[in-house]
């Protein structure tokens, strides 16, 4: 059984020391948030006992250290960062820093060994100020109330099979065996014929509103300048006047089937052999798109086609900035 | 939600609009080798060049689809003569890995093909494109992306609420 | 109440489902209304998309042969329509949306869809966890942007007439069942008891400390985490920002189209020149909650902001709004 009040006095003390010896400016960690046992981001700096005291690590550490990095990337460059990562967070800082997005050694690496996470909202505020966390290999307890993993809500983590991680200093024990599940989801809808996928998916494109919230909390989505519908433009004011008038539009504003499934498959696209499959893109989609079930169609054939392993090593080339002379062909009719 | 009506078989007179990406050096002469050699070919491709299959934009594939093209080629250089060295093998990656997911959302795998035909098979170019053509015109047009209009282009207009 | 409104032969909008797979979806023929609402029945997305869409045409041009252009306006129009069972979190939203979008100047295309929507309010029996309309002045047995009020007592409804929009249905409801007055209210009232918060907006008090509090370097602390992925906005019932887009069908045709903007996206604020006033995230945090407790309830007299809390619900990286303002200006 794991007990994550202790993983999380444990972690406490790596991070204080980091900061006390100076070794690192600032530590990105999760801290106890005003609605327990959700938790969030923080940026801990020397001296700031009042954060440090509420650094956790817990199944409710659900969002991405790593998506904070990408979006403080200019405020925290060129200083000396600790960053708390569970193993898909880690995946994904390999994917960055095999695209040299952020530099190793600007990063001391604090990993969390992780079995699962949980949605703190399907738990009852806990009462009091300690807050007993614990799990095992078939769930998640706050309190007296248990949840098993299938029905915590985080049904990604239930298909993870990444356990080893090579962090700078490592917290916790793996409690429950991953291995190499199949991805059930992904072959019920593969049965079916073309129509109905087809069916399926055009209800899934149709719903979506545009809001990009996928792209935003995606640890991996980091270009400043995203090619469809950028948030943010690379420009400045001395960008010429032809260039901002010749920006491509790849997909219109309206909200439709066509315009959505040209985000939805282009942003697939761009996280062929990068997607770590932390869930968080569907976690946080307000209307609920299962997103996984477009981007699995992707990250399966990277692994069982190409036998790519995502973020493994920041020195492994990038997947679609590499080839083999064993990569299939089109089949043709049955590719 | 796309309502799918019938729309294949003999008589229905269904002209599948197919865009074809072929690359300058191999493909494309190719084709025009074919043309002078006055082979017969459908002619319902709307032939794009480009100077290698490795400019292919996964994108521009998933916009053909969404603009209303029945279907997609790509074809480039055999492996080892690309023009670019290496350029047909990262295409080759990319839009094999782009074909399983289009695949995987129903569009069907004779829609979109990746192919690599020499400058001198101008019989395979026949081969290929009445096949893609013929296949095509079977399963119908592709209705996953139709809400009933198709964009040719856009301009930006700013306001702010 | 069923069978008033099939004769009436509007169309009937109700929320169906709760949280992200939920919606505001039309009833059905021989359908049942629901039955209560609170936040366990609350969908993710409020019901403003009824007259504000997320797609609207707001007109379509064609180019003739000899050049000339013909412009035709979009029709801003919709069946006759009937919102039923919102909680007064969106119940209320249509007072913001009506004072921002109908005040001054009446923007046509709310306008045209206004007019024919009535909104049928329904007293909440269950907060949420996020839920705090009663710090915004409001309270789960509020009627304020409906047109007739209902509270559900076992399987009898009470019905409030709260303005003459729906006076026809009213009618015909009055001939089959009694209104409600403050006798029958008060003793209803048991089944919507407001969640006891340890926080009020008093919204002049509130309006002013937020005002003082604009260069606070709280601001940035409250945003540090923001992704700007646009959600509070989206979700938010009362927020109505758009973008305006001409789409071209081909070389002679097209259309002018609106969809919803976010003021969380940089681009937002960006200009040709690449300035951008609103560049960091926490200037923009900070002017969607100052639109929300500042501007809004100085230029219109209420808070825009109706406590329905999806905001810090549906927020990825857990930023609570009410949490900022109290922070800055709330009491206790």
């Amino acid at each position: 059984m794991r007990d994550y009040r202790s993983e999380s006095a444990r972690l406490r003390e790596i991070v204080s020391g980091l900061l006390e010896r100076g070794e690192v400016e600032l530590v990105v960690a999760w801290t106890e948030g005003e609605d327990r046992p959700r938790t969030r981001e923080t940026l801990i700096g020397k001296g700031r006992e009042d954060l440090l005291r509420k650094v956790v690590w817990s199944p409710f550490c659900t969002t991405s250290t790593v998506t904070f990095l990408k979006k403080n990337k200019a405020a925290l460059a060129g200083k000396r960062l600790g960053v708390v990562v569970k193993d898909c967070d880690l995946q994904a800082l390999n994917v960055l820093l095999q695209e040299h997005f952020l530099k190793r050694e600007d990063l001391v690496i604090i990993g969390v060994r992780c079995d699962g996470l949980a949605e703190a909202d399907l738990f009852p505020r806990p009462e009091g100020a300690e807050v007993p966390i614990t799990s095992d290999g078939g769930g998640v307890t706050v309190g007296k109330q248990r949840r098993a993993w299938e029905d915590s809500g985080f049904t990604t983590c239930l298909t993870c099979s990444y356990e080893d991680m090579k962090p700078d200093h490592v917290v916790g024990e793996y409690g429950r065996k991953k291995g190499k599940p199949e991805w059930g989801h992904l072959a019920r809808l593969q049965a079916l014929e073309p129509g109905k996928r087809r069916e399926h998916y055009a209800a899934l494109f149709e719903s979506c509103i545009r809001c990009y919230a996928c792209r935003e909390v995606c640890p991996v989505c980091a270009c400043v300048e995203c090619a469809i519908d950028p948030g943010e433009r690379a420009i400045t004011p001395r960008t010429a006047p032809s260039v901002k008038a010749c920006a491509p539009v790849w997909a219109c504003r309206e909200r439709s089937v066509s315009e959505n499934a040209v985000y939805l498959l282009t942003r697939t696209m761009h996280m062929a052999g990068r997607c770590v499959r932390c869930g968080w893109c569907e976690r946080a989609c307000p209307v609920g798109l299962p997103l996984m079930e477009i981007l699995d169609l992707s990250n399966d054939a990277v692994r069982r086609v190409y036998r790519y392993e995502v973020g493994r090593d920041p020195a492994d080339p990038p997947f679609l900035a590499s080839y083999a002379e064993t990569d299939p062909d089109d089949k043709g009719a049955g590719h | 939600m796309t309502v799918e009506t019938p729309t294949t078989g003999a008589g229905t007179g269904f002209e599948p609009r197919i865009v074809a990406f072929i690359c300058n050096w191999c493909t494309y002469a190719a084709a025009d080798l074919a043309g002078v050699s006055r082979l017969q070919m459908p002619p319902n491709t709307l032939n794009i060049r480009v100077m290698c299959s490795g400019r292919i934009n996964p994108m521009l594939v998933i916009r053909a689809f969404s603009q209303g093209a029945d279907g997609v080629l790509v074809s480039g250089c055999h492996m080892g003569d690309c023009h670019y060295i290496t350029g047909n093998y990262y295409a080759r990656r990319r839009l094999l890995t782009l074909k399983s997911v289009l695949t995987g959302i129903g569009i069907e795998p004779e829609r979109f093909r990746v192919t690599w035909i020499s400058a001198a098979e101008a019989q395979d170019y026949q081969r290929v494109i009445t096949e893609i053509v013929e296949n095509v015109k079977r399963l119908g047009p592709l209705t996953l992306f139709r809400d009933g209009r198709v964009v040719a282009r856009e301009t930006t207009g700013c306001a702010e609420g | 109440m069923e069978k008033a409104l099939a004769e009436t032969g509007w169309r009937v909008m109700v929320p169906s489902g709760a949280g992200r797979k939920g919606g505001y979806v039309e009833l059905r023929a021989g359908g049942r209304l629901p039955r209560e609402c609170g936040d366990h029945t609350k969908p993710s997305t409020p019901p403003k998309g009824l007259v504000f869409p997320n797609n609207e045409e707001l007109l379509s041009y064609v180019l003739g042969v000899k050049g000339e252009i013909e412009v035709g306006p979009a029709s801003h129009t919709m069946a006759r329509t009937v919102l039923y069972g919102t909680p007064p979190c969106d119940t209320a939203s249509f007072r913001a949306l009506d004072s921002a979008l109908l005040k001054d100047m009446a923007e046509p295309g709310y306008a045209g869809k206004r007019g024919l929507l009535g909104v049928i309010g329904m007293a909440c029996s269950r907060a949420g966890r996020w839920c705090f309309c009663t710090s915004v002045g409001l309270s789960p047995r509020s009627n304020i942007g409906a047109d007739l009020m209902v509270y559900p007592d076992g399987d009898d409804l009470l019905v409030e007439r709260v303005s003459d929009r729906l006076d026809g249905l009213w009618k015909r409801l009055e001939a089959g069942a009694a209104g409600a007055d403050e006798k029958a209210l008060r003793a209803v009232e048991g089944k919507f008891v407001p969640r006891v918060l340890n926080f009020v907006f008093e919204a002049e008090k509130l309006a002013d400390a937020l005002e003082k509090a604009f260069g606070s370097p709280y601001w940035k602390e409250f945003s540090e985490r923001c992704v700007s992925c646009g959600i509070c906005t989206f979700l938010c019932p009362t927020c109505h920002c758009f973008d305006i887009t001409d789409v071209a069908k081909d070389e002679l045709s097209g259309k002018r189209l609106r969809t919803w903007d976010t003021c969380q996206f940089p681009e937002f604020t960006g200009e040709t020149s690449a300035h951008n006033p609103r560049k960091e995230r926490w200037a923009r945090q900070r002017q969607r909650v100052l639109h929300k407790f500042l501007y809004h309830p100085r230029n219109h007299g209420h808070m825009m902001c109706t406590g329905c809390g999806r905001c810090i619900r549906y927020c990825p990286v857990d930023i609570n709004i009410a949490e900022g303002v109290m922070r800055l200006g709330g009491s206790k």
